[in-house]
């Protein structure tokens, strides 16, 4: 996720959002489970994953609590947000227009 | 996208637990750790394998911290305020250069603001009347008899108001000396007589009370009387029942019907308007020229177009009263009429100061791209650990700009305590309407000036930090970029000399004219003399209608003051040297052809009683001064100046022949003496024709001409007179006001106010200048030398005598100072010719004068070179190898 990391900001988001949907997640399980959605075309590392998460967090979609991992470490948990839960719907809305317009541009030629 | 209320509420949050928030992140990383290698190490790798490999997975502990913070809200924030810090520490760490800098600015930036707030308020703003733009003033034009703008006539002033197809409106004054009486001390004032549509002209209203109407603008109507701001405090306590009392102006009670608002004293220090209620006899008379005339442009209308119009009618004029009329008319805007000379004079000094600001500017350029260069390594490093070149350039600006800051506000200091001594530039005819403050106007000036300086002392440090070269940097003695910038560091060293030449060569110039000015033979003696005017009040019911009681009255006074002692001889006279150009008239000379148009003949007369000219120590050149024998009964008698005699006499000797005023009544008088031309209008403008009359025989032209202006000659300090002279007037009449009480001296050193200001600031912006580019030529200096110390080492030990390292380094310094010369000469030969204007005695490319600037700037640079050359050619060989 280097170059066209503009684009994929907004993807990122969503695919976070996605994650969570299912509960509460620390940060690697996010991006384990982010991997296993999407079949491993997408592999987030540290150096995006922490940005986004703390960024989304700052605009109170998610929200972070300390608690203990199933193997009894200390992690830090992300959930999703009541607005969080609206910026999915939201985003995954956009994604979907988005993705259809496309999808008939590359189709007409 | 995120809302506002959001991202403030996070703002906070990172601001007031920001060690818990960095804790919490290092905390959630390193977890993120421990869980990936537990992960890792099920796979069957060793634990400490596992947490290797999720160490470098991580990428860089510090990195992805920073990634986090840069994200955060308030971080963009937090980075600005962090490089402040850094910038300030950096200042902190050199204070001397740092707080020079800082003066250096002040001066500059408070300098420029202080003159732009009088430029401000003398030639930017309009007058505070409606539309400002729109008045002019209209005067007739008799170039010949010396009057390039004369007060119009009455009878002309009604044509033009008839004729012209130019003004919405056309209005006139005249001006009026009244004495006040009554309640409250007597006291003099400068009146203006005007026509009831004066005022609603020019926009101006009374803030208490009404114009005059224009009913009371006729000879038989009630008297009233507008009164200024001023005048309402002084004598009525600001009291608003003041409207419907009576004034005793003149002994003549005018019911006051309105107060103008304060600092309006149009056209000049008036303190009471009167309706000129011009009767149809005044409004013939085509030869008596004293009016001033204002109107307002029509909508569409430019000044050329009302020139050619006034022309137009003038020229019509002309034909119809060719006895009386030249034909000519001039229209100038009343903005430019009341602003005048010194227009000139203030963009010359803002100027001036701008060279001041720039040469501050570049000053401290120099001084940063110093400290740049000791800071080269530091940058070096910075840049490799991956600083872009834009923060090292953005470290640079920032220094700047905290100089720039610090500079505004010491300047705004500056300003504050160097307004007083510009307010002397404010033209009188301005004083209650231009009041330079500093006020948002000028406070924006200021800090646009402050963003100037920073901008332009930035620009060369900022381009030469983004050009280290970090590897050349970092390796032993690698000195690639130093000779970049020490070329930059030489160009404003010359750059500042040449400034300080140009403004040597303006102060140089400013001082040659003052000198002129000073030194013009005045035609008088101004020292040891105390001056008042006792203006009789001349209106019906004053007893000085009567010529024998004015006559009494001043040979009365001028017994009493004679009886002082210490006074050595005094005299009254109609006016002062210097202090009016007007109270002329026409005359015939017996045995010449009368001229084709009366006013061809034209002299100013003066009443004057026998001591006067000796009192302020006129020459005779000719004939005799007035004696006790020239009496009401004996002989009419004249005195006339060689101006007079020189035009109208042409080298015949005037003394013992006869002439008249060419007024019906007038008798023929004997010319009894001959003396030198004093100046009437001003230092500048020649000395006019004039012919003094005794003022103990009767005058045909009527009372307007006895005298008012009381000259005293003493022994000593002439103020310590003013107080036994007013009461010898008192003593007379203890109602007749005493105005305007000063030495002579100081009435002639008032012409110059302006000129001597001017030249006095120019002379400190010249010496400013030096002084601050100096000292840049000395620490440019002085850097070399240390940078060369063991080059001139190997010299010294390879036989160098100390006198040729001396001569080698102020070569150096010299061909700077030589190359500033080029430059400033060129400079201000160009400059000089726009102030051409305000020379006086001096022309704007004298020689003289730019041969000493250049001297002065040669001294000061072999000055400020010898200190470090000196240092130079004392250099121990053996500890100059040594040294690194």
């Amino acid at each position: 996720m280097s170059k066209r990391t503009n684009l994929l900001q907004g993807t990122l988001d969503l695919l976070i959002l996605r994650a969570l949907v299912g509960g509460r997640m620390h940060g690697l399980a996010v991006s384990r489970r982010i991997e296993q959605m999407t079949r491993g075309t997408f592999q987030v590392k540290p150096g995006s994953l922490f940005p986004a998460l703390h960024r989304m967090e700052e605009a109170g979609w998610l929200k972070s609590l300390w608690g203990e991992s199933d193997s009894n470490r200390r992690a830090k948990f992300y959930e999703l947000t009541k607005a969080g839960r609206n910026q999915l719907r939201l985003e995954t809305e956009e994604w979907e227009t988005i993705s259809v317009a496309i999808a008939h541009a590359l189709q007409t030629s | 996208m995120i809302p506002f209320g959001v991202r403030v509420a996070a703002w906070l949050r990172n601001l007031s637990s920001r060690r818990k928030v960095e804790q919490d992140l290092d905390d959630e990383l390193h977890s993120w750790v421990d869980l990936l290698a537990e992960e890792k190490a099920q796979t069957g790798v060793t634990p400490q394998e596992a947490r290797r490999a999720a160490l470098i997975e991580l990428g860089g502990l510090e990195q992805v911290k920073e990634e986090v913070r840069s994200i955060r809200v308030g971080f963009a924030l937090e980075r600005w305020c962090k490089d402040v810090q850094h910038a300030l520490r950096s200042l902190r760490k050199a204070p001397g250069s740092s707080i020079s800098a800082v003066l250096a600015l002040a001066l500059g930036i408070g300098g420029s603001t202080a003159v732009f707030s009088v430029v401000d308020a003398v030639l930017l703003r309009p007058l505070p009347l409606a539309d400002a733009d729109r008045l002019v003033c209209v005067w007739e034009e008799n170039r010949e008899a010396g009057w390039p703008q004369q007060t119009p006539a009455p009878a002309n002033y009604v044509d033009w108001r008839t004729r012209n197809v130019v003004f919405t409106d056309i209005g006139a004054l005249k001006g009026l000396i009244f004495a006040i009486t009554g309640d409250g001390s007597p006291e003099q004032v400068e009146g203006n007589a005007i026509t009831a549509n004066l005022f609603p002209l020019l926009g101006a209203s009374p803030v208490l009370g009404r114009n005059i109407a224009p009913e009371e603008d006729q000879p038989d109507a009630a008297k009233v009387a507008l009164i200024s701001h001023g005048l309402w405090q002084r004598r009525f306590s600001g009291d608003r029942s003041v409207l419907g009392r009576d004034l005793l102006l003149d002994r003549v009670p005018y019911r006051v019907i309105g107060v103008m608002p304060p600092g309006f004293a149009f056209p000049d220090r008036t303190d009471v308007w009167v309706p000129i209620a011009f009767t149809a006899r005044q409004l013939a008379v085509r030869d008596s020229h004293y009016l001033r005339v204002f109107a307002r442009l029509r909508e569409g209308v430019s000044l050329a177009d009302a020139q050619r119009d006034m022309a137009r009618v003038a020229a019509q004029l002309a034909i119809d009263y060719p006895a009386t009329n030249s034909g000519l008319a001039s229209v100038t805007s009343l903005k430019d009429q009341m602003v005048g000379n010194t227009r000139l004079g203030l963009w010359v000094l803002l100027g001036g100061v701008a060279c001041l600001l720039l040469l501050t500017c570049i000053n401290v350029s120099g001084l940063l791209l110093a400290r740049g260069m000791s800071r080269s390594r530091e940058y070096a490093v910075r840049l490799s650990l991956g600083a872009s070149g834009r923060q090292v350039a953005l470290h640079a600006a920032l220094e700047a700009s905290v100089l720039s800051l610090a500079g505004c506000a010491a300047g705004w200091l500056v300003a504050v305590a160097s307004l007083g001594l510009l307010l002397r530039l404010v033209p009188p005819e301005l004083g209650g309407w231009a009041s330079p403050a500093l006020d948002v106007r000028v406070a924006a000036f200021s800090a646009l000036a402050g963003i100037i300086a920073t901008l332009v002392a930035a620009l060369l440090p900022s381009l030469a930090a983004t050009r280290v070269d970090p590897a050349g940097m970092l390796q032993q003695g690698g000195r690639a970029d130093i000779a970049g910038r020490s070329k930059g560091r030489v160009a404003l060293v010359v750059g500042q000399l040449a400034l300080s030449l140009i403004l040597c060569v303006g102060a140089g110039l400013m001082i040659q004219t003052f000198r002129g000015l000073s030194s013009i033979d005045l035609g008088f003696v101004p020292d040891g003399v105390l001056t008042a005017r006792t203006s009789l009040p001349l209106s019906a019911e004053s007893p000085y209608q009567e010529f024998g009681r004015r006559e009494a009255f001043y040979r009365q006074v001028l017994a009493g003051v004679r009886a002082i002692p210490g006074v050595v001889t005094a005299g009254y006279t109609t006016f002062l040297p210097l202090t009016n150009g007007g109270g002329t008239s026409y005359f015939l000379i017996e045995g010449q052809a009368p001229p084709a148009r009366a006013d061809e003949n034209d002299a100013n007369i003066r009443l004057i009683t026998a001591d006067y000219l000796q009192t302020i120590g006129i020459r005779l050149r000719a004939g005799r001064y007035f004696d006790n024998s020239d009496g009401s009964a004996s002989m009419p008698v004249a005195i006339i100046n060689y101006a007079m005699a020189h035009r109208y006499w042409r080298g015949r000797n005037p003394v013992g022949t006869r002439f008249r005023e060419n007024e019906r009544g007038s008798p023929w008088v004997t010319i009894v003496g001959l003396v030198e031309t004093v100046r009437q209008n001003g230092i500048e403008a020649a000395g006019r024709p004039e012919m003094y009359f005794p003022a103990t025989q009767p005058f045909a032209g009527g009372p307007w001409a006895s005298p008012r202006d009381l000259a005293v000659r003493v022994q000593g300090e002439p103020l310590r007179y003013a107080a036994a002279v007013r009461e010898a007037v008192w003593a007379v009449d203890r109602h007749q006001p005493v105005a305007a009480v000063m030495s002579l001296r100081q009435l002639v050193a008032d012409e110059l106010t302006f000129r001597d200001t001017l030249m006095r600031l120019l002379a400190a912006f010249a010496a400013m200048a030096l002084l601050i580019a100096a000292f840049g030529l000395y620490g440019l200096m002085a850097y070399n030398v240390s940078q060369r110390t063991r080059e001139i080492g190997v010299r010294v030990a390879l036989g160098a005598l100390p006198r040729q390292v001396l001569m080698m380094t102020l070569r150096d310094g010299l061909g700077m100072v030589g190359l500033a010369i080029v430059i400033g000469l060129s400079g201000a030969w160009l400059l000089s010719k726009l102030a051409q204007g305000l020379l006086y005695g001096v022309q704007a490319h004298d020689p003289a004068t730019y041969f000493v600037a250049v001297v002065v700037l040669v001294g000061c640079g072999l000055l400020a070179s010898l200190g470090p050359s000196l240092r130079a050619a004392s250099l121990d060989p053996m500890t100059a190898l040594r040294l690194e």
